[in-house]
């Protein structure tokens, strides 16, 4: 028996685009809810702790604003990690020079989960994610894409900046660090 | 502690926790998870954190969707964006010429008899005006929003006529004059020449409607 899941059934990045860029503005929902929360987790990751749905507003905006500019050489989820990067960088840098401590610290990147803290379930949990949230936001950010998002080194260094050695590298220390600090 | 050194395994073992591997790959990386303690441990450990990782910000993306939508526009409904191009103004100098010949005949025609015209050309004086009238929104796209431009009928019978004038050398003079125009009134030109049906200012837009129709009755249809 031939089991399709509805994303099977529901229609690619390609083809809602296409809708996108024949006038279809349904596309932009479609497209909104699918890459959405995976965008948000990564711009969690990188350290953002107040303006997440923002930085995430703005990566769609900027995204369908120069979408003549993607060229389908990656994924559109990748393109709008990168896209998001920038901005997040952007961001960071217009903090610093209008003299906004920016530096993330450890402490931060802890409280950075304030928000879901009701929603943590366990000791367990509450350990995981500390041992994340201790990681360096490069190290956390790429780990956080190969964990969650399933996406390949390759597509990894794409969204990050880096190289696909570089992303491997990173995700190795970073499950050796978290599993030191779990058996602590 | 200890970590498995196939690391061709460990690489793997997030797409197994994802359930991105194909059947047979699959097979292969958890033959491997059974007989390796280590890579076991780090599958039980992904399994364990991926949920952490997911429950990540609570965002409102129908909001998002919103201010997006807001924000950009589809390109339909952008319009094109209209430029000085060097052959949109290689077609303002073609229209002048003939905008100049509609003059010369205009006046030509003032200043001869009447009876010459109703002499030699009959036919075009009796009843060609009010056909091509006619005639010319009715050639125009049907996709298209009607125009009130008065012009189209005298032009018709005037381009026939103008050779007959030319000898004079007034096309000269047009050219001419052509030079004195300013940026403004080469703008304005070229987006009046915009608005003629023989410009192929809109590459599509018969399928406006009806493929726009057809999509969203097929992305909505489940069919």
């Amino acid at each position: 028996m031939t089991h399709h899941s509805p994303s099977e059934l529901a229609p690619d990045d390609a083809a809602l685009i296409a809708r996108w860029r024949g006038g279809d503005e349904r596309a932009v929902t479609l497209l909104v809810e699918r890459h959405a929360q995976a965008i948000a987790r990564f711009v969690a990751s990188l350290g953002e702790r107040d303006e997440i749905e923002e930085v995430v507003q703005d990566t769609f905006v900027r995204a369908f604003g120069s979408l003549d500019s993607f060229r389908g050489d990656s994924t559109f989820r990748t393109w709008l990690l990168t896209i998001a990067r920038n901005l997040l960088r952007d961001r960071q840098r217009g903090r610093k020079r209008a003299g906004v401590h920016v530096e993330i610290q450890d402490d931060d990147l802890v409280s950075s989960s304030d928000a879901l803290e009701g929603a943590v379930a366990s000791e367990t949990e509450r350990r995981l994610r500390a041992a994340v949230e201790m990681l360096s936001p490069l190290q956390r950010s790429i780990f956080t894409l190969r964990v969650t998002e399933g996406l390949s080194y390759k597509e990894i260094a794409i969204a990050v900046g880096s190289t696909e050695g570089a992303a491997r590298v990173h995700y190795h220390n970073a499950m050796r660090a978290i599993r030191e600090k779990i058996d602590e | 502690m200890s970590e498995c050194t196939n690391g061709e395994m460990r690489d793997l073992l997030p797409e197994l926790v994802n359930g991105r591997l194909d059947a047979e790959l699959q097979l292969a990386v958890e033959a491997h998870v059974a007989e390796c303690a280590e890579c076991a441990a780090e599958v039980t450990l992904l399994r364990s954190l991926r949920p952490a990782l997911m429950s990540a910000p609570v965002i409102d993306t129908q909001r998002i969707a919103a201010a997006v939508r807001a924000q950009t526009a589809a390109p339909r409904q952008r319009g094109p964006a209209r430029r000085v191009t060097p052959w949109r103004v290689a077609i303002a100098a073609a229209a002048l010429v003939a905008v100049g010949a509609i003059g010369d005949a205009v006046v030509t025609r003032g200043r001869t008899a009447t009876e010459s015209v109703a002499a030699h050309a009959p036919d075009s004086s009796s009843g060609d005006n009010p056909a091509h009238a006619a005639a010319a929104p009715i050639a125009a796209p049907v996709a298209r929003a009607p125009r009130t431009a008065p012009a189209p009928a005298p032009p018709q019978q005037v381009a026939v006529a103008a050779p007959a004038a030319r000898p004079t050398g007034a096309s000269g003079g047009v050219l001419d004059n052509l030079s004195d125009l300013s940026d403004d009134d080469v703008r304005t030109l070229t987006a009046s020449l915009d608005g003629m049906s023989a410009v192929p200012d809109v590459e599509s837009a018969p399928e406006v409607d009806p493929l726009g129709a057809s999509l969203d009755a097929h992305s909505s249809g489940g069919t």
